[in-house]
């Protein structure tokens, strides 16, 4: 540092325009002196600008890859209404009957009815909504889009292809749909493929067969070009509106018109389509939501989630930023340390204490600001390019929205940033102002302070009202916001603890070997140093253990409490539609001829229907033959009140006489149609109910009071069906049945199918001569030689129908490897960063002491041991410390994560009750392993890599003659 | 090979230091001869620049002579390595500096047993001979003390006993009272004294008179030459009663 120019600095301040030009003298003096140490000290000046400027990058980078990767409302616009005014919705399934109530953005905030929609005077009550009848009530030009999912061929696979049904020739669709070459459609038959749909597999010349309304459909392919589905989805078609009519049934179209007209669509006018039943994005409501939101009819927009993302958030930010003071302090205490006697100068020439401080200050607000600039600019450039990529990666699920720079919270966190190193720097400034001045001009080490007497006291308090804010968390099963108070107040006063704990450290040393007492006395002595990287490594190591205790808990209950869905091991997949167990069957032999394929049949009428269909489903039959099981103590009685007990879906209350049956949708209430081979060899049945099932018997779950005397009694009768599948109505023509019968476990059942949907077995032989219907269920896959493999899992799920899906059990799948990766990566990065800085300035600062090592003839082997020493203790006491701290709010936060009000479930009866809700026990999993490698394992890799940096033998100082 | 009795401890024979080359060539040394035997404290006095920290550089083996020879116990110090040299100041050779002289992280005892510590040394033993070596120079007591909490004369003392704990018997000090009043400067050349009295030997770098009194020979160098180099100096306490006389 320049001396004389703290003097000067002084001089002027003094001669200044009172109070300010005093102050302002001194900061402009200061920041000078700042700017030369800083160029003087480049090592030191760049790695404050990486500590505050890497975290204010890493923010900076997420802010605006955030920002970008959301599309709000006002992006949205050219991508869902091109260049119209707005785009009208119909409410409910193309009928629009029911007055709408909407917000301002009626696809994110959702939108109720209310009561019978408002009629046109001449219109009838269920007339269709046409273009015509759109325009009479906005105006304007009316324009049909709308989006639909087809699904195309593509060789032998099945695609599903998004497309955008749109008049790309309309200059108002410009924003919503680009040609790139060839032509827009003309006719209904003509499509335009994007870069999306060429990437899934589509052609972009010559024809498309799709899969449309159940039978193919030839399309040509006239153009390429860009559309969007939705407001964040491309489209991989683009074609006429006219070409619905070919694609979709005509009660499953939805339906939108775009109105162009010079008008914006007022707020007012939005309610007034909504009283009609016609949803409405609007581009002036988008533009000015203030109206809508003001509204009383419209339900605040913020949502409960929203605001814990942002609390989540801001704790994160306000964590970085902690660590950020605790990594950079260290940096500012040796800066302030190496400059004591320039400093002690300036104030034995009359700089005041405020103006000393200013001088460690100004390094702070210099290296500050210039981090926090340089980290934002890096930052948004680092999240722009981010979010490209991810755009271009096949991982991601949305496209992103235009670029997005978050300027003012960007900002924010360049200010607080600059905040941040400020108080890094201010315990150093502050110790600076308060030099022994005599004793540094002559040249005397400076005497270590003793840590004042109140500061472990207020610690250890506020360290114990945090423990017992969290011990109170634990008892009362806990709420998160109290467990984040506790542990923050548990940090704090750790935090305070520190500067105490390590003088004890240094006092520990006595009796340990050179190095580790050198560096644990260095630990006591220079706290200025040595807390804050001992609280920086603490923070890290609090956050690891509190999220790997809570996470490793919550994947131990989720193990605990898994269901395996089937065999383990197997594959089932599930369809829908004619004929649909065949074609499975053959994409399962062409694609995996391994696998032995089993259909599941079941006594009853398949229920499946089309959930995105709103028509029936054509192939029910009108009325079906159910069977029941009765139980044994029951007489059989004529059918009406006393077999139909009612049920409750979800909790699956037993009738009092029926056992189980077709007609019944509870748990293990069906009965399985399994035919002798697949009974040995899937099920691995013994002889003797192999020998029950041979002989027209049926095998029942334990617990169904349904065997007596081996056998059973069987209830049959003839039900109406609904157009969704489900037999309504009462019994008739009752038969009456008693077949031999023996019982089955459970775990046997459960090799068959979906687990816990079988409750009885017969074959199919025993379903025909009683003129059971059956249907096919599933097909189970099994392969002999093990687990269906995931590639024929891909395999077979790229080329299965339409409406047919594989799921193959693999038991509880854990994340907890990549977490703790992710986890030890990060906070094991933080913990080495803050101990490898405190060493290398403690290596630094330690100069003068190496030398006197030198001179006593210590080798370079020493000088390695002391850095790995330092390094080693740093890291050691700060994980230990972070160890203690973190395993109370992780055993708080793993409790009400892991204490979960379930109901009880009886796997033999599937019955659940909620009569004993709450009884799950928590489930506190500790991950000692993960613990102990961050707690032992970082601090000697921490030391190694320190002892490593160590190139040189120590140098004794030669002296000037 | 050890020194046999009577032979020099410390041998600088014909020994030139020149830095740079050209025209920014500096003859810090020329052709300096010197012996220090067993028992012997020899001063070096001369002014600012004249050579005095570069002879004792080269003495204690941290730089080395352009031509000429060093030999310390009779080894020549030109042909030991790095690890030769530290092993060196380990076992032979102490230093005391005006500054730059004690651990502050390690008490006055274990500074002092630091040379054997280093050495391998087993603590226990380490510290018995470090304890008895700041015996030797009157300050025991301050066995359990950190440096600062010390005075600089008795860090000194303590630098002194460290200098020469265990089998160490050379000290090499340079201007060790420079930070010290003159009672306790003189406190310390006296524990020096004594020590060389009791067989060790010393190299005292100087610039006042009445400190170079305490030692057996003076030698006087101006700009990198022996100008002068006196015999058997006056009895120490009569120099105290007439500091001038030199």
């Amino acid at each position: 540092m320049d001396e004389t120019d703290a003097g000067a600095a002084g001089r002027r301040g003094s001669r200044g325009a009172g109070a300010f030009g005093h102050w302002y003298a001194g900061w402009r003096s200061a920041l000078r002196l700042a700017r030369r140490d800083a160029s003087k000290h480049r090592g030191r000046g760049a790695l404050v600008v990486l500590l505050v400027g890497l975290p204010v990058l890493l923010i900076s980078a997420g802010l605006t890859a955030f920002a970008t990767d959301d599309v709000n409302p006002v992006e949205s616009l050219p991508r869902v209404m091109g260049q119209a005014q707005a785009v009208v919705s119909l409410s409910d399934a193309g009928v629009a009957a029911q007055r709408v109530l909407q917000g301002p953005y009626p696809m994110d905030g959702g939108y109720g009815t209310a009561g019978p929609a408002e009629r046109e005077p001449g219109v009838p009550k269920r007339a269709p909504w046409t273009r015509e009848r759109v325009q009479r009530l906005t105006g304007g030009t009316v324009l049909s889009t709308t989006t639909t999912v087809v699904r195309a061929e593509v060789g032998d696979r099945q695609v599903h292809a998004a497309a955008l049904l749109v008049d790309g020739r309309q200059p108002v669709t410009r924003g919503m749909a680009s040609l790139t070459s060839g032509r827009w459609p003309r006719t209904a038959d003509e499509v335009v493929v994007t870069p999306e749909g060429a990437a899934a597999g589509l052609p972009t010349s010559g024809t498309i067969t799709l899969a449309a309304r159940g039978r193919p459909t030839k399309v040509t392919v006239v153009g390429t070009g860009t559309g969007w589905a939705t407001a964040t989805a491309h489209a991989d078609l683009v074609a006429l509106p006219a070409a619905e009519e070919a694609w979709e049934a005509p009660a499953d179209r939805p339906q939108s018109f775009l109105i162009a007209r010079s008008q914006p669509v007022t707020w007012s006018g939005v309610k007034q389509l909504n009283a009609h039943g016609l949803l409405v994005e609007s581009r002036a409501v988008f533009e000015h939501p203030q109206e809508a939101q003001a509204d009383p009819d419209v339900p605040p927009a913020e949502s409960e989630s929203d605001i814990v993302v942002a609390g989540i958030v801001a704790l994160l930010v306000v964590g970085i930023l902690l660590e950020t003071v605790l990594l950079a302090g260290p940096a500012f205490a040796v800066s302030a340390s190496r400059q004591r006697r320039s400093l002690a100068l300036i104030a034995s020439n009359g700089a005041p204490r405020a103006q000393i401080r200013r001088y460690v200050l100004a390094q702070a607000v210099l290296l500050g600001v210039f981090a926090a600039v340089v980290g934002a600019f890096l930052g948004v450039v680092a999240g722009l390019l981010a979010i490209r990529w991810w755009a271009a990666s096949s991982h991601a699920m949305n496209a992103p929205g235009p670029v997005d720079i978050p300027v003012w919270e960007v900002l924010g966190v360049g200010a607080c940033a600059s905040v941040a190193s400020l108080a890094a720097a201010y315990l150093p400034a502050r110790g600076a102002s308060r030099l022994d001045l005599i004793g540094v001009l002559r040249g005397q080490g400076v005497t270590a302070r003793p840590v004042p007497r109140g500061l472990p006291v207020i610690g250890l308090v506020l360290a114990g009202i945090g423990g017992a804010v969290l011990a109170m968390n634990i008892a009362n099963d806990g709420h998160e916001a109290g467990i984040a108070i506790g542990a923050i107040v548990l940090v704090a006063g750790a935090l305070m603890l520190i500067p105490w704990l390590l003088s004890c450290v240094g006092r520990l040393g006595r009796r340990l070997p050179l190095p580790l007492r050198m560096a644990t006395r260095d630990v006591g002595r220079q706290r200025g140093r040595g807390a804050p990287a001992v609280a920086a490594v603490m923070v890290a190591v609090t956050a690891l253990t509190v999220l790997a205790i809570a996470n490793t808990s919550d994947q131990a209950q989720a193990r605990r409490d898994y269901q395996p869905q089937a065999p383990m091991g197997d594959g089932l997949v599930h369809g829908g539609g004619p004929g649909w167990p065949s074609a499975v069957a053959a994409v399962v032999h062409r694609q995996a001829p391994a696998l032995d394929v089993t259909p599941v049949r079941r006594v009853g009428i398949s229920q499946w229907f089309d959930p995105m269909s709103t028509s029936p489903d054509s192939h029910l039959p009108t009325s079906t033959t159910v069977v029941r099981l009765q139980k044994a103590s029951c007489a059989v009685s004529p059918p009406g009140a006393r077999g139909k007990s009612p049920v409750v879906p979800g909790y699956g209350s037993v009738g009092r006489c029926t056992a189980l049956g077709s007609d019944r949708h509870d748990r293990r209430a069906s009965i399985g149609v399994v035919d002798l081979r697949s009974a040995r060899d899937l099920l691995h049945l013994t002889d003797s109910q192999v020998d029950v099932l041979a002989r027209g018997g049926i095998l029942v779950a334990p617990g169904r009071e349904a065997v007596h005397d081996e056998h059973a009694t069987v209830l049959a009768g003839t039900r109406r069906v609904t157009e969704y599948g489900q037999a309504v109505g009462s019994l008739r023509d009752p038969r009456v049945d008693r077949i031999a019968a023996a019982t089955v476990s459970t775990a046997t059942l459960d090799r068959f199918g979906l687990a816990g949907d079988t409750g009885a077995l017969v074959t199919p032989a025993t379903a025909a001569s009683h003129h059971w219907p059956t249907f096919t269920d599933a097909l189970q896959l099994h392969d002999p030689g093990g687990p269906v493999s995931s590639g024929d899992e891909d395999a077979i799920t790229q080329h299965l129908p339409q409406n047919a899906f594989l799921q193959v059990e693999r038991g509880f799948q854990s994340n907890l490897a990549l977490l703790y990766s992710l986890l030890f990566g990060v906070f094991g990065t933080l913990v080495l960063v803050a101990t490898l800085i405190s060493t290398a300035l403690a290596q630094a600062e330690g100069r003068a002491d190496l030398g006197t090592l030198a001179a006593v003839g210590a080798t370079k082997r020493l000088r390695r041991a002391v850095a790995g020493s330092q390094a080693f203790v740093v890291a050691l006491v700060g994980s230990l410390l972070g160890l203690v701290v973190g395993f109370v709010p992780g055993v708080a936060l793993a409790w009400p994560l892991t204490v979960e009000h379930m109901g009880s479930y009886d796997p033999a009866t599937g019955n659940t009750t909620l009569a004993d809700a709450g009884a799950a026990a928590p489930v506190i999993d500790i991950p000692w392993l993960v613990l102990a490698a961050v707690v032992i394992g970082v601090p000697v890799l921490a030391a190694l890599l320190a002892a490593a940096a160590i190139r040189k033998s120590p140098e004794v100082t030669r002296r000037a003659a | 090979m050890s020194a046999s009795a009577g032979a020099p401890l410390l041998e600088l024979i014909r020994v030139s230091r020149v830095h740079g080359e050209g025209a920014t060539e500096v003859h810090a040394l020329t052709d300096v001869s010197l012996q220090v035997g067993v028992g012997e404290l020899v001063a070096v006095m001369g002014p600012s620049g004249s050579g005095k920290s570069t002879l004792l550089n080269l003495a204690g083996g941290l730089d080395r002579p352009t031509t000429g020879q060093v030999r310390i116990d009779g080894r020549d110090v030109a042909g030991l390595s790095h690890r030769g040299l530290a092993e060196l100041r380990r076992r032979k050779v102490g230093f005391v500096f005006q500054d730059l002289n004690l651990i502050p992280s390690l008490t006055a005892a274990e500074n002092a047993a630091l040379p054997l510590e280093l050495d391998g040394v087993g603590v226990r033993q380490a510290r018995a001979s470090a304890l008895e070596s700041l015996g030797s120079v009157g300050v025991a007591e301050l066995a359990d003390r950190f440096p600062e909490e010390m005075s600089g004369g008795q860090q000194q003392r303590v630098a002194i006993a460290r200098a020469l704990v265990g089998e160490r018997r050379l000290v090499l000090a340079d201007e060790p009272t420079g930070a010290l009043d003159s009672h306790t400067g003189e406190s310390v050349l006296r524990v020096l004294r004594a020590r060389c009295d009791e067989g060790a030997s010393g190299l005292l770098v100087t610039h006042e008179a009445r400190h170079a009194a305490w030692a057996d020979r003076v030698v006087f160098l101006r700009d990198g030459v022996v100008v002068d180099t006196t015999g058997a100096p006056p009895a120490a306490e009569e120099l105290l009663d007439h500091p001038s006389g030199v």
